[in-house]
């Protein structure tokens, strides 16, 4: 079974036409409506502490008969329709080699792997469920504190959780274009990933590319290119 | 009766090759008039040593020298729609964000006047104005790596000389739309998105996904 259900976290978004906006244009993309979680849906718990823990909720809130999610940050533009999605238990991309490189001098499974994904977009099957009930567990403990993974939130957890029990299914980084390393890829990206910007750059940059694309699929414009630099 | 000007870009700082083209490519549709592109080997002994962030100043020097009026666009700045007609000043430029004009007069009493200052990614400059820049060489020169103006290396002392040497026509931000300070909603009208003061690699490749997404096509 290789369907999904896209899921977006959306706590208390500030410019909520950005998020409808994101949202549509993943369906036309993709040709799935894309499921939103808000404040109202999640248990108290799980906005008790930082909100990127809230996706540790994430099987608590999809649809029952929901066997796989695509998660979806919020920060993420689509820009072209995904490929087909291998069935594996996760699937995931792998993060910027220079942070992947800071995580593996700083833990040993890491080391070990050579691999850490970024968790602004994975694709989760019901058997990682226990995975998500553990970091649950972790962020309830951790409360409103940093704890020992301050760096990267719910990002290292997972990924120790992830990364113990399952194999991870690796997809390349156009999946998850990060918008601070991936210059090559992004010509080609299905996702770009607006992470690390300060906040107002992003909603910005989204309402640019929102303005500009709507939610019409980008050409191939190559050719067009080419003949005006003639 | 529209101004002549000449667009400037100063591709300096490895800068990569497709965007500085792409951005090139995106101002001659737009707006009909070729780009003149200024590469490290085309400046000056003297500006060789320079920080490539404070090159402005030699802008005249490199020119063809019967160039009456500049428009000078920076590298990182994407041009969305046509230019309207610019008025007819000695310098022409856009209003910088309200938080920082607002920062920098309250810090600069020279700046008190106009109560405004503009981003120095975009401007047009007649030649009349040639000895401010003559005088901005002075200070891109003895500036060291301590910036004393707060990381905007020289753009409040061109501030200050191009306002007290001459009126300026004030153009609003559309003109200039810096993605760091906009609001969202700004960029719906932008003519041009600026992605100063971001990281480099940051700005990049959000520029070449935009590239990609826009490429050459027309906004209206």
């Amino acid at each position: 079974m290789s369907d999904y259900l896209p899921v977006m976290l959306s706590v208390d978004h500030p410019y909520p036409d950005i998020e409808e906006w994101t949202a549509e244009r993943f369906k036309r993309l993709n040709g799935k409506e894309v499921f939103i979680v808000r404040r109202d849906m999640l248990p108290e718990a799980a906005l008790m502490g930082h909100a990127a823990y809230a996706k540790a909720w994430l099987w608590d809130v999809v649809p029952k008969a929901t066997t796989r999610f695509m998660f979806i940050d919020f920060d993420m533009i689509p820009l072209r329709a995904l490929p087909k999605i291998p069935d594996a238990a996760f699937v995931a991309v792998p993060d910027a080699q220079w942070w992947i490189d800071t995580m593996k001098k700083m833990y040993p499974l890491f080391a070990r792997t050579q691999r850490y994904f970024n968790s602004g977009f994975f694709v989760a099957r019901r058997d990682t469920q226990p995975c998500f009930d553990h970091l649950k567990a972790f962020a309830v403990g951790l409360g409103c504190g940093k704890g020992p993974y301050s760096a990267t939130y719910e990002q290292t957890p997972l990924n120790h959780l992830i990364q113990g029990t399952f194999d991870v299914h690796w997809l390349p980084e156009t999946f998850n274009c990060m918008s601070h390393t991936h210059f090559a890829e992004a010509s080609e990206a299905h996702m770009l990933h607006l992470a690390g910007m300060p906040n107002r750059s992003r909603w910005a940059l989204m309402e640019l590319f929102k303005t500009l694309l709507g939610t019409e699929p980008i050409q191939v414009r190559q050719q067009h290119e080419d003949s005006a630099s003639e | 009766m529209a101004i002549d000007y000449l667009p400037v870009m100063l591709s300096i700082d490895k800068f990569p090759v497709e965007l500085e083209q792409w951005i090139a490519s995106r101002f001659e549709i737009l707006n009909g008039r070729r780009v003149y592109i200024v590469r490290d080997k085309d400046l000056p002994a003297a500006a060789r040593d320079i920080h490539p962030y404070c090159l402005q100043p030699w802008l005249w020097d490199v020119v063809p020298a019967d160039t009456e009026r500049i428009l000078h666009v920076d590298t990182d700045m994407v041009p969305l729609r046509s230019l309207p007609e610019l008025p007819d000043a000695e310098f022409v430029a856009a209003m910088d964000g309200a938080a920082h004009s607002a920062r920098l007069t309250a810090i600069f009493p020279a700046l008190r006047q106009e109560k405004l200052t503009f981003n120095a990614g975009f401007f047009v400059a007649n030649r009349s104005l040639r000895p401010a820049f003559e005088q901005m060489k002075q200070f891109a020169s003895s500036r060291t790596s301590n910036d004393p103006w707060g990381g905007d290396y020289l753009q409040t002392i061109f501030n200050f000389l191009v306002q007290a040497t001459t009126k300026i026509a004030w153009l609003p931000h559309d003109f200039n739309s810096i993605l760091l300070t906009a609001e969202p909603l700004q960029m719906r009208t932008a003519i041009a998105v600026h992605f100063c003061a971001l990281p480099r690699n940051t700005r990049w490749v959000v520029m070449n996904a935009l590239r990609t997404a826009i490429g050459l096509s027309k906004l209206v």
